[in-house]
């Protein structure tokens, strides 16, 4: 049986499942894989990928078996800023597909692989299952669950439910122009969805009345001087 | 699961909802929409809270919509009431002329 010892070490077999898991580095990702497969592990089944945000970085798994379906899997973590991992097709073919779907919907790019879409449309701006992607029609869209029982907005204290998916205006959409754009964790984390502190939407309301209130004073003391000049 | 093992319509069990609003915040589609206001319940004896002794009072449903031209039969309202007022009803509901007709009300979704 294939040895998962990683060049880090980190192997772990996990009772339950019997799953054998190893993190390895990207640059061992085809070697690894394709050892793997020497050692028994010949079908491929499934590849996938995980969002880590708020650690700017993807996970992408490799699952596989043996004749007698013991899963190994192996993991690497690739940076999001720069998310390019070798591909396996030329040791599992299949890959291909699933690779392209991680390419569409998370936008790994996979060095060697093909580089064809293959569930959006060409037209498409964005990777859907990225965590700070915005769903831009709930943005614009009144959300059902945002009612308190009872209806008595007013005394629902100072929690408001957000829906998920959906950030903070302040973060996105009304950020303030001179701001510098929000990291892709803060857009995430803006949009986790669930009972956020009135403060938010308070504060934007006091900015604003605050600046109604200091022109306000501007335009009393303006007549005040004219009245006495 | 249902006895007859359907995703398909839901059946909503009027004097269980409490308007609590839990399904319509948990709906991945936003397909339920729950209008509901407080009303004092004559029949319960007053309460002390933090404002001194005040008068219980209940939620009361106005209106409960679903809207079968986006639901997904998903089944994620029927599991998360906490009240067992969702429940499933057979077979999906059959074609209508209109998206508009595709909305229940409370009294269709008896
Ligand atoms: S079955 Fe799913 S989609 Fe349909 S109303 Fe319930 S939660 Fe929404
Ligand atoms: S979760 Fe159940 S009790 Fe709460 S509003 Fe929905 S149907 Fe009514």
């Amino acid at each position: 049986m294939l040895s998962t010892r990683s060049s880090r070490g980190e192997t772990s077999l996990n009772k339950d499942s019997m799953t054998t898991k190893s993190i390895i580095e990207p640059t061992e990702w085809v070697d690894r894989a394709r050892a793997a497969r020497e050692a028994g592990y010949t079908f491929f089944d499934w590849l996938d990928c995980v969002d880590e945000l708020p650690v700017e970085q993807f996970r992408v798994v490799l699952g596989l078996q043996d004749a007698t379906a013991v899963p190994l899997q192996l993991e690497c973590r690739i940076p999001r800023q720069e998310p390019v991992l070798d591909s396996l097709r030329e040791v599992f073919a299949g890959a291909a597909w699933a690779e392209r779907e991680l390419a569409d919907l998370f936008g790994i790019r996979f060095r060697g692989g093909d580089p064809r879409r293959v569930l959006l449309p060409d037209s498409y701006a964005g990777y859907p299952l990225r965590k700070d992607e915005i769903l831009g029609a709930r943005a614009v869209t009144g959300w059902p669950g945002a009612k308190e029982p009872g209806d008595e907005a007013a005394a629902a204290g100072r929690r408001r439910m957000v829906p998920p998916g959906v950030p903070d205006p302040e973060v996105w959409g009304d950020r303030a122009a001179d701001a510098a754009p929000a990291s892709p964790a803060e857009v995430a984390a803006s949009a986790a969805g669930g009972r956020v502190r009135r403060a938010r939407a308070d504060r934007a309301r006091g900015e604003r009345a605050r600046g109604d209130r200091a022109r306000e004073d501007r335009a009393r003391e303006d007549r005040a001087r004219e009245d006495r000049g | 699961m249902t006895a007859d093992g359907t995703h398909g319509k839901i059946r909503l069990i009027e004097e269980n909802c409490t308007s609590c609003m839990i399904c319509a915040r948990e709906c991945p589609v936003w397909c339920i929409q729950i209008d509901s206001h407080t009303e004092v319940d004559p029949t319960a004896p007053a309460q002390q809270t933090g404002r001194g002794m005040r008068p219980r009072t209940r939620n009361v449903l106005d209106r409960f919509v679903i809207d079968w031209s986006l639901c997904m039969y998903c089944g994620i309202c029927v599991e998360e009431c906490p009240f067992d007022a969702l429940e499933w009803n057979g077979a999906h509901v059959a074609p209508r002329p209109s998206l508009d007709a595709l909305s229940f009300g409370i009294d269709e979704l008896a």
